[in-house]
C-alpha cells in the first residue's frame, strides 16, 4: 500500500515537475529553450561507476524519462573507476579529438575532477545556466567546493554523501564503536569481522581520509596541499592501522575489492561491518534482500567524512545540449525525490528545501529516519585532492605487497 | 585472384597485432617509465605470482587431459568425454571464475553444505580459500577452465596420429596400456597441440579476468597491476602501463622458451630413457590413477561453479551457513533486463559477426592455398601470434589505432579486435580440413564440366560442412568469452556480457554478476547445441562423409 502511494505520488509529481518546468520556459527563459531545441535527438554517453545495481536502475529510469520528455537518449557507459573514462577524455585531448568525443556527461569529484580541470579538459562553466540551479542548497559548503577546489561551475552537484559505518546489529548488541579508539578496541577482541575497501578503492581510501581527519594532530593541516611533512602528518593513521590490520578479515592480507563486494561479505555473514559514503545504503540493500534487517548505521562522533557528487560534461562532448538537459532533469526536484527514496537508490539530495514549493517537498516523504541509516551528525571536509594520491601510494607501499 | 583472400587476412588478423605492438613498444620505451615500474612495491612478487600460477596450472592442466583423453580412447567415450568437457569449454572464463568464488569461498556453497553440523562453523572461518597469496585459487581455476580446451584440442588430434595402430603394436610388445599410449602416442598428440599448450601457457602467465575473482590482491598478479595502471587517470601511471606490458610480454617469451627448450631437451631425454629401458610394469594402469580422478575432479568442478551461478543469481538475504537462500528473489534477472538485453544483443551480433566473417575469410584462404603446406604453416605461425602473447602488449596499442580510425568505442571496432581471437581457430578448424579432402573429387567434377565455382559448392562445401559447424560453435564460443578486447576496443560504449560480468565481479556483485554469468554459459551452449542438431540432421543419412 505505501509502495503504491508512493508510486501515486511520484507520478503526480513528475506531471507537476512538467508543468512548472514550462511555465518556466514561458516566462521567457529564450536560452534555456534553446539548449533543450539543440537537444533534441542527441545522444549523451554518461560514463559512471557502475558497480551498483540499484543506481544503474536509477540512471535507467532517468534515461527513459529524458527520451520521452526531451527526445534525449541516455547511454550509461558504465566503468569501475571513473579515471578510466578521465583517462579517455585526456587520450583524446592527445590524439587531437577535441569535437566528438567518446564521453559526453560524467559522475566525478575529487582528484579527478582536479586533474581534469587543471588540464582544462572541462567545458563550462555551465553549471548556473541550468534553470533548477536556484534550487540548490547554497549552505551546504561541499557543493560550491570540491576536496577544497572551488567548483567554478565546471560541475553540477548531483548528490551528497557522509562517510557511515554500518554494523550487524545482531552481532554488535551494545552500542557500537564511535571514536577510532573504540572502534581498535572492538576489531582487537573481534578478529577477522572488521575490514575495508582495498585503496585505491574510492572507498577505501575515502576510509584513511576519515580516520586520518580523527587521528591527525591537525586536521585543519589537510585543507592545504601535501608537502614535506606527509610522514610527520600521516604517521597516527599508520599507528593505528598496523595495530588493527593483524586483527583485520584475513588477517589484513586480503581486502574486498570494493564497498558492494564488503556488503557480500556482510550479508553472507563473513564481516560484521560495511563501509559506505551513502548513510542510506543499508536501508536501500535491506529493502533488496541484499542484506538482512539487523543492520544498523553510525556516524564516528567527532563528525563524517563528507563530500557531494558532481556531473561533469568534457571539452570534446558533441552533445554538450543534450548533456546539460539530462543533468538539468537530474536536479529537478522530482528525479531527486526519487534518488533519496530508499526504493530506487537511497542517495541524499542536494537541493535545499527551503527553496522547494510545499508540493515538491512532499516529494521527499515525511523525513522520518529508517531504523538502518544513522542520525545526522557534524560534518568533516575533504582534504586537499593532492592527498587522497599520497595516501594512496602510501598505504600500497605499506601494506600492498607482503 | 589467389593473393586477394591471403591479403584480407593478414590485414584483417595480423595488421592490427603489427600495429597495435608498435604503438606499446613506442609507448613503454622510455627510461623513466622504467624506473617507475622497478620502483613498484611488490612487483617481484607480483611477476612471481603469474609465473608461477601459469607454469603449474598450465602443467596440471596437461597432464590432466592427456590422462583423460587416454582413458576415454581405451574405453571408446570420445563422445562422452567431449560432452562432459563443453558446458567448462564453452562457459567463458570470468563465470568460472565467479563460480568458483561462490563455491570455495569461506561462505561458499562447499562450507555451507558441510556446516554447522560437520565442522561446527555458525561463522563462516576466516580462511583465505579463495584470493589466497600463493595463487593456488587462481591456480586452480585456470586448470579447471583449460582442462576441458586441451582435451577437445587433444581430442582433435587423435585423428591425425594412428592412435589404434600404435597401441596394438605397444600391447603386442607386452607393454600396458599406460605406457603404450604414454610412450607411442602422447607425444605424437602433444606435438600436435604445441601450440595451444603456449596459448594456454601465455593465458595463465597474464590473463585479467581470472586473478581479478581468485588472485591474490596485496599484491596481485603482474597482469592485473598493469591492467590498473592503464586505467589510471595519471599520465606517468600509464607509461609505467605501457613498461608494464613489455615486461609481461618478456616474461612470456623468456617462460614459453624456457618450457619448450625444457619439453625438447630434459624431457624428451628422459621419455626416451623411459621408452626404452624394457621395463613392462603392469601395475601402472589407467584406471586407478589419481590423474583420472582429479581429471573428473575438474571436469565436475567447472559444472558445480556453473550451478552456484545459477543459485546466486536467484537467491536474496543468504546467511551462513544456510545451504540455500533464505528468500529467492530474481531481481537480478528482472530488474537489469534492459542492460541484459543490450549487452545480450550486442555479445550475440558481434559473435556471430565474427564467426560468418572468419569462417568466410579462412574458407578463401584454405581453398587458394591448400596444396601449398608450407605457405598455411607459415600463415598459421602469423595467426597465432595474438593467441600466444599477452593481450595487453598489442591491446594498448590497438586501441590507439582504433582511436585514430575513429573506430574506438563502435561495433566495427569490437569485431574487429575480436577477429583477431576468432580467426586462428576458424583456421584450426578449417585449413587442414579442407587440405585432407582428396584432390580426386576436384578433378573428376572439372573434368565432367563443372565449373570451379560449382564445384566449390556442390562438392567441396557439403564435404567441409561439418568442420565448418565445428568452427562455428568454437568461433563463436571464443568471440562471447573475450573480455580485455572487448573492453579495449569498445570503450564502455558496447558492452557484452562479458564485461558486464566482469564489471559486477569487480564491483563485487555477485548476484547480478552471476547472472551475467549464467547467461554468458547459456548462450555458446546453445549455439552448439544448435551447431550439433544441424550436424546430425544433415549427416543421419551420409556416414561415409568426413568428420
Amino acid at each position: 500500500m505505501r509502495s503504491l502511494l508512493r508510486h501515486w505520488r511520484t507520478t503526480a509529481f513528475l506531471a507537476c515537475a512538467a508543468l512548472c518546468q514550462t511555465a518556466g520556459a514561458a516566462q521567457g527563459n529564450v536560452d534555456w529553450a534553446s539548449v533543450e531545441k539543440a537537444a533534441r535527438g542527441q545522444t549523451v554517453y554518461f560514463d559512471a561507476w557502475g558497480g551498483d545495481a540499484a543506481i544503474n536502475r536509477y540512471i535507467a529510469w532517468a534515461g527513459d524519462v529524458v527520451q520521452r520528455r526531451y527526445g534525449v537518449k541516455l547511454v550509461l557507459v558504465k566503468v569501475t573507476d571513473i579515471a578510466e573514462a578521465v583517462t579517455r577524455v585526456q587520450a583524446e585531448k592527445a590524439a587531437g579529438r577535441t569535437t566528438g568525443g567518446s564521453v559526453d556527461l560524467m559522475w566525478i569529484n575529487g582528484e579527478n575532477f582536479a586533474s581534469l580541470k587543471a588540464a582544462g579538459l572541462l567545458y563550462g562553466p555551465w553549471v548556473d545556466s541550468l534553470p533548477h540551479a536556484r534550487l540548490l542548497d547554497a549552505s551546504d559548503p561541499t557543493q560550491r567546493t570540491d576536496f577544497t577546489l572551488p567548483t567554478a561551475g565546471l560541475e553540477m552537484p548531483w548528490g551528497g554523501a557522509r562517510f557511515t559505518l554500518f554494523y550487524d546489529g545482531a552481532a554488535i548488541k551494545t552500542s557500537p564503536p564511535r571514536d577510532p579508539q573504540a572502534l581498535l578496541a572492538w576489531i582487537r577482541a573481534h578478529p577477522a569481522r572488521f575490514t575495508y575497501p582495498q585503496p585505491p578503492d574510492f572507498i577505501g581510501t575515502s576510509f584513511l581520509k576519515q580516520m586520518l581527519l580523527l587521528l591527525a594532530a591537525d586536521a585543519a593541516r589537510l585543507q592545504q596541499p601535501v608537502s614535506s611533512d606527509f610522514d610527520v602528518v600521516t604517521q597516527p593513521l599508520w599507528t593505528w592501522l598496523d595495530a588493527a590490520h593483524p586483527h583485520l578479515w584475513r588477517s589484513g592480507r586480503a581486502f574486498p575489492r570494493s564497498s558492494p563486494e564488503q556488503r557480500r561479505l556482510l550479508g553472507d555473514g563473513e564481516v560484521d561491518w560495511l563501509l559506505a559514503f551513502n548513510p542510506s545504503e543499508a536501508a536501500r540493500a535491506i529493502r533488496a534482500r541484499e542484506l538482512p534487517d539487523s543492520i544498523r548505521g553510525v556516524h564516528f562522533a567527532q563528525g563524517a567524512l563528507g563530500n557531494s557528487h558532481f556531473l561533469a560534461i568534457p571539452f570534446n562532448s558533441s552533445a554538450s545540449a543534450a548533456a546539460r538537459v539530462v543533468a538539468n532533469f537530474l536536479l529537478s526536484p522530482a528525479a531527486q525525490a526519487r534518488k533519496s527514496d530508499i526504493a530506487h537508490w537511497g542517495d541524499p539530495t542536494v537541493l535545499a528545501m527551503a527553496a522547494l514549493t510545499p508540493a515538491e517537498r512532499a516529494l521527499f516523504g515525511t523525513g522520518g529516519r529508517d531504523a538502518a541509516s544513522p542520525a545526522p551528525g557534524p560534518l568533516l571536509l575533504e582534504p586537499h585532492p593532492s592527498w587522497t594520491p599520497a595516501l594512496e601510494r602510501a598505504w600500497s607501499l605499506r601494506y600492498g605487497a607482503r | 585472384m589467389k593473393g586477394l583472400p591471403i591479403a584480407l587476412l593478414l590485414f584483417v588478423g595480423v595488421g592490427p597485432v603489427v600495429a597495435g605492438f608498435m604503438g606499446t613498444v613506442l609507448g613503454g620505451l622510455s627510461a623513466s617509465a622504467w624506473h617507475e615500474l622497478l620502483l613498484e612495491p611488490g612487483l617481484p612478487i607480483a611477476a612471481l605470482l603469474a609465473i608461477g600460477t601459469g607454469v603449474v596450472s598450465t602443467l596440471i592442466a596437461l597432464t590432466l587431459a592427456h590422462v583423460a583423453v587416454a582413458v576415454a580412447f581405451s574405453r571408446l567415450r570420445h563422445t562422452t568425454l567431449r560432452l562432459a568437457a563443453l558446458p567448462t569449454l564453452a562457459t567463458p572464463h570470468v563465470a568460472i571464475a565467479i563460480g568458483l568464488v561462490l563455491l570455495l569461498s569461506p561462505s561458499g556453497l562447499v562450507l555451507r553444505a558441510l556446516s554447522p553440523w560437520a565442522t561446527g562453523f555458525e561463522q563462516p572461518p576466516d580462511w583465505a580459500t579463495v584470493q589466497d597469496s600463493l595463487g593456488l585459487a587462481l591456480t586452480l581455476g585456470l586448470i579447471v577452465k583449460e582442462v576441458p580446451f586441451l582435451i577437445l584440442v587433444l581430442l582433435g588430434a587423435l585423428s591425425q596420429v594412428p592412435a589404434s595402430r600404435l597401441v596394438t603394436q605397444g600391447r603386442v610388445l607386452g607393454y600396458g596400456v599406460f605406457k603404450t599410449w604414454f610412450v607411442a602416442v602422447a607425444p605424437l598428440l602433444q606435438r600436435q597441440a604445441r601450440f595451444a599448450t603456449a596459448a594456454v601457457l601465455v593465458f595463465g602467465l597474464t590473463n585479467v579476468e581470472m586473478s581479478l575473482a581468485l588472485g591474490p590482491t596485496t599484491p596481485p598478479t603482474l597482469s592485473l597491476l598493469v591492467w590498473s595502471w592503464f586505467t589510471d587517470a595519471n599520465l606517468a601511471t600509464q607509461s609505467k602501463a605501457y613498461a608494464g606490458a613489455l615486461l609481461l610480454l618478456l616474461i612470456s617469451v623468456a617462460v614459453v622458451g624456457l618450457v619448450a627448450g625444457m619439453a625438447t631437451s630434459v624431457v624428451r631425454q628422459r621419455w626416451q630413457a623411459w621408452a626404452t629401458n624394457g621395463d613392462r610394469v603392469p601395475s601402472l594402469n589407467l584406471d586407478g590413477m589419481a590423474a583420472r580422478n582429479a581429471s573428473r575432479v575438474a571436469l565436475g568442478l567447472g559444472g558445480a561453479a556453473l550451478g552456484a551461478l545459477l543459485i546466486r543469481s536467484v537467491g536474496g538475504t543468504w546467511r551462513f551457513p544456510s545451504v540455500w537462500p533464505a528468500q529467492l528473489s530474481i531481481a537480478a534477472w528482472t530488474q537489469g533486463i534492459s542492460d541484459m538485453q543490450r549487452a545480450v544483443t550486442a555479445s550475440v551480433t558481434v559473435g556471430l559477426a565474427a564467426t560468418v566473417i572468419a569462417i568466410g575469410i579462412v574458407l578463401a584462404v584454405a581453398e587458394a592455398l591448400h596444396d601449398s603446406p608450407l605457405a598455411r604453416r607459415r600463415l598459421a605461425v602469423l595467426l597465432f601470434i595474438p593467441l600466444v602473447i599477452p593481450q595487453m602488449a598489442f591491446l594498448f596499442g590497438m586501441q590507439t589505432m582504433l582511436l585514430r580510425l575513429h573506430l574506438d568505442g563502435t561495433w566495427c571496432g569490437v569485431l574487429w579486435s575480436h577477429l583477431l581471437f576468432v580467426l586462428p581457430y576458424a583456421w584450426v578448424v578449417l585449413a587442414e580440413a579442407r587440405a585432407q579432402l582428396s584432390p580426386g573429387y576436384r578433378i573428376v567434377s572439372r573434368t565432367l564440366g563443372a565449373g570451379p565455382v560449382t564445384t566449390w559448392v556442390r562438392i567441396l562445401l557439403p564435404q567441409l560442412l561439418r568442420s565448418i559447424l565445428i568452427a562455428a560453435g568454437l568461433c563463436f564460443a571464443v568471440s562471447m568469452a573475450l573480455y580485455l578486447p572487448t573492453q579495449f576496443a569498445g570503450g564502455g560504449r558496447i558492452v557484452t556480457v562479458t564485461t558486464e560480468a566482469a564489471v559486477a565481479m569487480s564491483s563485487g556483485d555477485l548476484r547480478s554478476a552471476a547472472s551475467y554469468g549464467v547467461m554468458q554459459a547459456l548462450l555458446p551452449l546453445a549455439v552448439f547445441a544448435v551447431t550439433a542438431g544441424v550436424s546430425r540432421r544433415l549427416f543421419t543419412h551420409r556416414q561415409g562423409m568426413p568428420t
